[in-house]
């Protein structure tokens, strides 16, 4: 499946669009990140348990929104934007939408 | 005199805060700088379609990346004063450029782990998992939050 945040495919073209598809997710981080994040705030550095919880944020929104495309019979989702919408301290929510299209490549001159 | 050992300890804090904190900052704008000199041979660009895309097909991918960094106790003691008088708080938003140009990087070495030597269309966006927004009451842990992501190709 190809993903990308253009609307078109460089190097394919367009052949359907299937229609808009979306994948969100809410995640919470333990009790222990939140120790080690109040350490961190008083000398200042990366909080790696906050980060790595972005980074699994946004894999299980694309997952999510990749399997939508899968089913509508896509082989790209172009387009693609994040929005995120805090719910409580300590948890996002990452949402990821797209639109699902079928792309063939371009035939070599 | 319980009151003088809280102020006391607050004071400690603050002081490990602004020389813990400086020491921090310092290393990781010096490895940043060092490892944007290292990505700069990719073009990055805001530009929404790839302007000089290699014809050869090298499918272009989504490339992400991500950075939380925490403020120091000094630099939020040093906000909350600000906040009394208004101005800029150029703490934070050296604070905030960190985040950013960490989340950056780390796109543009992804990318650079693909095997594309370029990215476009790049945004960035900002969350609040601190939860300062929802909880105003809980104001103890000022961090600044980035997501970047654009599409890599390979030049032509």
């Amino acid at each position: 499946m190809i993903v990308v945040n253009t609307e078109t495919v460089a190097g394919y073209d367009l052949l359907e669009v299937k229609g808009m598809v979306q994948g969100n997710t809410v995640r919470a981080k333990h009790m222990g990140r939140d120790i080690a994040a109040s350490f961190k705030n008083m000398v200042g550095g990366e909080l790696k348990g906050y980060t790595e919880l972005l980074t699994e944020s946004r894999r299980e929104a694309l997952t999510r929104m990749l399997q939508q495309a899968q089913e509508l019979g896509a082989n790209a989702v172009v387009n693609v934007r994040f929005t995120t919408s805090a719910i409580t301290a300590g948890a996002a929510e990452m949402m990821a939408y797209g639109t699902a299209v079928v792309v063939t490549p371009k035939l070599q001159p | 005199m319980d009151q003088l050992v809280a102020l006391a300890v607050t004071a400690v804090v603050i002081l490990v805060g602004l020389f813990a904190g400086k020491a921090t900052e310092k290393r990781h704008l010096a490895s940043l700088s060092q490892r944007e000199a290292e990505n700069a041979c990719l073009r990055v660009t805001t530009l929404r379609q790839p302007l000089d895309v290699s014809q050869a097909p090298h499918t272009p991918v989504l490339v992400c990346g991500e950075a939380v960094i925490a403020s120091d106790a000094f630099k939020s003691w040093a906000t909350g004063l600000r906040n009394l008088f208004g101005g800029e708080a150029k703490n934070f938003g050296r604070l905030y450029s960190r985040a950013r140009r960490e989340a950056t990087l780390r796109m543009l070495e992804d990318a650079r782990r693909q095997g594309f030597d370029a990215v476009c269309n790049v945004r960035h966006m900002s969350t609040d998992i601190g939860g300062n927004a929802v909880r105003p009451q809980n104001k103890g842990m000022p961090m600044a939050t980035c997501v970047a992501f654009g599409t890599a190709y390979k030049r032509g």
